[in-house]
C-alpha cells in the first residue's frame, strides 16, 4: 500500500501528567514527546477509485513519543491516543475532526517553504471538544529527515485499521514507512494547545518539522 | 500580503447543449454565445495566515454558461455549489445562485504535492444535494494546453445578476492577478443528475481539463445598471 502524508510535527518535552497519559509501559519512552498532524492519501486506492477521493483522503493526529526498536530510534503511537479522521479511520468511524493549512502551489502570493512561513493546524472530537492546536513557524530547509520520525510503534496492526472485519490484534507492532522519500523538509519552532478532548490541558513548545513524504506501508512486525 | 489570495485545482468539462438551451438560462442583459455550459469542480486554498484554519481551505463547483455582456465576453454561474454556507452568501451577493453541497474532489496533500503530482492517474469528484449526487466527473489528464487554444479562454471573467426589483444591475468578478499554472487537456466522464441535469438538458462533452491556476481576488465591479 502506497501511502502520501503532508506532516507537520511538534518534539516537546512532555509535562509529567502527559507523560503519564501517552506512554506505554511496554515501549519505554526514550525521545521526546511528538504532536503529528497528517494529511494523507491513500494513493493506491486513489489509482483505482477516482470518483471516490473521500476514501482515499484523509487528516489524522497522534501523539507519541520517541522510543527504541531494534536499537534504532522510532516513534511510539499508545493506540488510545492516536486519533484519526477520514474514512480510513478506527474501522470506518472518524474520532476526531482534523484540518491542517497547507497552500496551494499555484497561489500568486505562495512560494512554498520559505523562513517565517506559519503553518497551522487543528484537532476536535467529533463532538466538539478542542483536542489541540499546532502552530509552526518554518525557519530554514533540511536534508536529513528526524531519526525515528518514520518508523512507528503502534498498539494496533495497521491492517486491523483498514480491513473491518478482522480482529484487532492490540499487540505491540513495528510498522515502518518502507523506502520513503521525502520532499518540503523543513525546521522551525512551534507551540501547541492541549485541551479536554486529549484528556489533558495546557500548552507546549518545541522543535517543528514540516514534511511531504510518500512510502509504502505493510502491516508491521509484532514485537 | 493579500488576504484573499488562492490557487484552485479544477477538473472541468466543457458541454454541449441543445439548440436554443444556453439562451433559457441567462438572465438579461446577458446573451448567450453559444449553446453551452462549462462545470467545474474546484478545491480552492486560501492564503490566508490570519484566517482560521478550517477556512483556509473549500471545494466548490459550478456549471457556467458562456455568455455575452455589457463588458464583452464572459461566463456567468447557472448554479454555483459550495461545501461552505458563508461562501453560499457571497454567491447571492455577486450575482450568482449558490446552493449549499457536499462536494468531494479528488487532490493530493499539498506537501506530497512534489513527489506524486501532476496526476498520473484519472482525477474525479461529485456533488450531492440532499444526499443524491447531482454532478459526477472523472477526468483522465494529458498533455498540457494553452488556455487562449481552449473554449474556456475567457472562464475567469465571471458576471453577476443582481435582481433588485427597481434597480438591478450587472457585476463583474476581478482579480489583481491572474496566474495560470498548468492547464492539461483530458478525456472526462460526466453523469448528471437531478436539478443538475433538468438544469441542462441532454449534453455531450466536447473537451474537458485539469486545470490548476492562482488568482488574487479584486472584488466585483458593476459594469451596468443603477
Amino acid at each position: 500500500m502506497k501511502i502520501g502524508q503532508d506532516l507537520l510535527v511538534l518534539s516537546f518535552d512532555p509535562p509529567k501528567a502527559l507523560e503519564d497519559l501517552i506512554v506505554d509501559p511496554a515501549c519505554p519512552r526514550t525521545g521526546p514527546a511528538v504532536l503529528l498532524f497528517a494529511d494523507s492519501i491513500d494513493l493506491d486506492l486513489w489509482a483505482k477509485e477516482p470518483l471516490e477521493p473521500q476514501k482515499a483522503l484523509w487528516t489524522e493526529v497522534a501523539i507519541g513519543y520517541g522510543c527504541e526498536v531494534k536499537g534504532e530510534p522510532a516513534t511510539a503511537f499508545h493506540y488510545p491516543y492516536l486519533l484519526l479522521s477520514g474514512a480510513k479511520s478506527d474501522r470506518g468511524v472518524a474520532v476526531a475532526d482534523v484540518e491542517m493549512t497547507r497552500f496551494h502551489a499555484a497561489c500568486p502570493d505562495y512560494e512554498g517553504g520559505a523562513p517565517g512561513r506559519r503553518c497551522a493546524a487543528t484537532a476536535r472530537t467529533i463532538g466538539g471538544r478542542p483536542i489541540a492546536d499546532l502552530d509552526v513557524t518554518l525557519q530554514q530547509p533540511q536534508t536529513q529527515t528526524p531519526a525515528g520520525l518514520l518508523r512507528w510503534v503502534n498498539r494496533v496492526r495497521y491492517g486491523d485499521v483498514t480491513a473491518p472485519g478482522d480482529s484487532i490484534d492490540r499487540g505491540l507492532w513495528f510498522v515502518p514507512a518502507i523506502d520513503p522519500q521525502v520532499a518540503d523538509l523543513w525546521t522551525g519552532v512551534g507551540s501547541a494547545t492541549f485541551g479536554e478532548g486529549m484528556g489533558w490541558s495546557g500548552a507546549v513548545r518545541g522543535e517543528a518539522w514540516s514534511l511531504g513524504v510518500v512510502y509504502d506501508l505493510v502491516a508491521g512486525e509484532r514485537l | 500580503m493579500s488576504k484573499r489570495a488562492c490557487g484552485q485545482t479544477s477538473l472541468a468539462a466543457v458541454c454541449e447543449l441543445e439548440p436554443g438551451r444556453a439562451a433559457k438560462l441567462l438572465p438579461a442583459p446577458l446573451t448567450a454565445i453559444a449553446d453551452r455550459a462549462f462545470i467545474y469542480l474546484v478545491w480552492c486554498s486560501l492564503y490566508s495566515e490570519t484566517s482560521t484554519v478550517r477556512e483556509r481551505s473549500f471545494f466548490e463547483a459550478n456549471i457556467a454558461i458562456p455568455c455575452d455582456g455589457p463588458a464583452g465576453e464572459g461566463t456567468w454561474f447557472a448554479a454555483a455549489y459550495f461545501n461552505s454556507r458563508q461562501i453560499v452568501r457571497h454567491a447571492h451577493l455577486s450575482g450568482w445562485t449558490g446552493e449549499h453541497a457536499h462536494i468531494e474532489i479528488g487532490r493530493v496533500p499539498a506537501g506530497v504535492a512534489r513527489l506524486v503530482w501532476p496526476s498520473q492517474t484519472p482525477v474525479g469528484g461529485w456533488v450531492a444535494r440532499g444526499g443524491r449526487r447531482e454532478i459526477e466527473m472523472v477526468v483522465r489528464p494529458g498533455d498540457e494546453v494553452d488556455l487562449d487554444t481552449t473554449p474556456l479562454h475567457k472562464f475567469l471573467r465571471v458576471y453577476g445578476v443582481r435582481p433588485f426589483a427597481d434597480q438591478p444591475d450587472v457585476t463583474l468578478e476581478w482579480h489583481n492577478e491572474d496566474v495560470i499554472h498548468r492547464i492539461r487537456q483530458a478525456e472526462a466522464d460526466l453523469t448528471l443528475a437531478g436539478d443538475a441535469a433538468a438544469l441542462l438538458g441532454p449534453v455531450t462533452v466536447s473537451s474537458a481539463y485539469l486545470m490548476e491556476f492562482g488568482i488574487d481576488l479584486g472584488g466585483s465591479r458593476r459594469v451596468s445598471g443603477r
